[in-house]
């Protein structure tokens, strides 16, 4: 019981301090990484 | 940012107030080796000799198309070494131009900067002035979401190199 209070506290905080973002995948294509699909995450604002 | 390697998943965290970069691999690490993190100043961010130019022109064409339900213009960043063609989406506003200094001698990043332009490239094309294609990258998806305080640090577990 102690530690799914624990745990919704700790979802509760995280919550609290998201933010709407975007995850950007994105496949390079050419020498830099190629092939590769990398990820940008970033806050909207 | 991030991007796989052969094991794990490197990151790539720039702290705009601090200056710093910080980067990381979360890959196994063999026993009784920490997990570690890098740490490198701006100062210490090399630029490439082969996109480095001192001047940038900027044309923001007004053409537009929609890349993944986002609304894009096309942008072309002109250099004495070439130039950029890139669709950037203002539908949201980051102010990733900020970040300028963490990219050097990128043409995108100088070229959104120069204009103070608030969005984000989906898609791009750099050539040099041969018609080269020295980087490109195309879209892949985009995934609106809430987004923690903590994707943004270096997980507590990694101590510094």
């Amino acid at each position: 019981m102690k530690r799914n209070l624990v745990l919704l506290f700790m979802a509760a905080v995280v919550t609290l301090n998201a933010q709407k973002g975007v995850i950007l995948e994105q496949k390079m294509t050419a020498k830099n990484l190629p092939g590769k699909t990398i990820s940008v995450t970033w806050f909207s604002h | 940012m991030q991007f796989p390697e052969a094991k794990g998943v490197s990151h790539f965290i720039p702290d705009l107030k601090a200056g710093m970069l910080y980067t990381y691999n979360d890959g196994p690490t063999p026993d009784g080796v920490k997990k570690s993190f890098f740490a490198a100043s701006l100062d210490k961010i090399q630029s490439s000799n082969e996109t480095a130019v001192s001047r940038i022109v900027v044309k923001q064409t007004g053409e537009t198309k929609d890349i993944g339900g986002f609304k894009c213009e096309k942008i072309i960043a002109s250099t004495s070494k070439g130039d950029t063609e890139m669709w950037v989406t203002k539908d949201f506003k980051p102010e990733f131009y900020k970040y300028e200094a963490f990219f050097k001698s990128n043409w995108e990043m100088m070229a959104l900067r120069e204009e103070r332009i608030k969005g984000l490239p989906l898609s791009s094309v750099t050539k040099d002035a041969a018609g080269n294609v020295l980087n490109a990258y195309e879209f892949v998806s985009i995934t609106s979401t809430d987004i923690s305080e903590t994707e943004f640090s270096v997980p507590a577990a990694y101590s510094q190199y």
